[in-house]
């Protein structure tokens, strides 16, 4: 896995001044990574442990979502001699997903999903589920690409989730399982690189279908465009009008 | 008892105080066992976020799973309206729970008099999240 910071010349406008300097375009793909998961299983840790030495995140107050930046270059696990410039968007929630109202737009266009939950704290492991059925719901594919990300494994003494079992039902969901400290910074980088490489595969798989298919020769993915459409929120009713 | 329609400020005002007071200071049991009795037991309806709930049982389920440990709150306006047998409350306003960033939010509440008591009949509350970009 070949994932190297840039070179420091394009990340000096940012590090010097201590507010979000906007970031040149000069990338080949932008990933739009979503961190899901309870409130507190330490998802704006473990994403600022992969990216606030470099970036403060951003906080959109009226959507609700928290996002950081990071660029990294990618290389292909089978063809490292060609590297491609990413610019990763990393989403976070503010704290609604304790009341369960995350809106459509958080979802739209993410290609990864770190589905996290903390290994001291059961409910949030057997939560998983449910996000992972609110992810297939809401995202763009029926299968997208999601790691599993045990939090707080440098907590062994209260730890209540075994190692074993966050496996077994990772391998079940077809997820890669990682166990990660946002603490310690143990797997974290590891564990996005792991998810940004499932991205890339899929996208570079879609560009050489649509190559063959004698598509134009470009990449597809260039850049996501910020819309301001405006959807009706999806509403769920059950048989009672969705009172209960 | 005057007529309410007069007070409705008055009452509005003093519910919304009441009602924060028991709400911010509680973890979530005794917050539901505090608020229930504020709700009229024979109709009441309530709509926090996403869960929906009808009557009194429901409704103390739905504040038992509200899962931060502290709440902090910034009242921006109150507002208050007469109605026929009752006062309607809207509340502007942010909160902050643990530490999540701050939101704000718009709550909704419609009191009715019994018996020269008010009671809570329809409660609603939402962040302001919006479902653009």
């Amino acid at each position: 896995m070949g994932i190297e910071e840039p070179p420091q010349s394009i990340l000096s406008t940012s590090k010097s001044s201590s507010s979000v300097a906007p970031m040149s375009t000069d990338y080949d793909y932008l990933v739009k990574l979503l961190a899901l998961g309870d409130s507190g299983v330490g998802k704006t840790s473990f994403l600022g442990q992969y990216t606030d030495e470099v970036f403060q995140s951003k906080f959109v107050s009226t959507v609700g979502i928290d996002f950081r930046e990071k660029r990294v270059i990618y290389r292909a696990p089978n063809n490292s001699a060609r590297a491609h410039r990413v610019h990763l968007q990393l989403w976070d929630t503010a704290g609604q997903e304790r009341f369960r109202s995350l809106t459509t737009a958080f979802f739209r266009d993410a290609m990864g999903f770190l589905l996290m939950f903390d290994v001291t704290n059961e409910d949030s492991f057997t939560h998983i589920r449910s996000w992972l059925e609110q992810l297939r719901t809401h995202a763009a594919t029926e299968t997208p690409d999601v790691v599993l990300c045990g939090n707080k494994a440098d907590l062994a003494t209260r730890r209540k989730v075994t190692e074993v079992r966050a496996r077994e039902f990772a391998k079940q969901h077809g997820m890669p399982y990682f166990e990660t400290s946002a603490a310690s910074g143990h797997n974290v980088a590891h564990c996005v690189e792991k998810l940004l490489e499932l991205v890339m595969t899929r996208m570079e798989e879609a560009v050489e279908k649509s190559r063959r298919a004698g598509a134009a020769h470009q990449k597809t993915i260039k850049r996501i465009v910020v819309q301001d459409s405006l959807e009706p929120p999806e509403t769920k009713r059950s048989g009672c009008g969705g009172w209960c | 008892m005057a007529d309410f329609r007069v007070q409705f400020e008055e009452i509005g005002g003093a519910f919304v105080q009441h009602f924060y007071n028991l709400f911010d200071n509680a973890n979530a049991e005794s917050r539901a066992n505090n608020l229930i009795p504020l709700f009229l037991n024979e109709q009441c309806f309530q709509t926090y976020e996403n869960s929906k709930a009808s009557g009194v049982e429901a409704i103390r389920a739905c504040l038992q799973k509200l899962s931060f440990q502290k709440i902090q709150r910034s009242i921006t306006t109150v507002d208050c309206q007469p109605l026929s047998d009752g006062v309607l409350v809207g509340v502007m306003g942010m909160v902050k729970t643990d530490e999540d960033p701050v939101h704000s939010y718009s709550e909704t509440f419609v009191l009715r008099a019994t018996n020269n008591n008010f009671f809570i009949t329809n409660h609603i509350f939402r962040m302001a999240i919006h479902n653009v970009g």
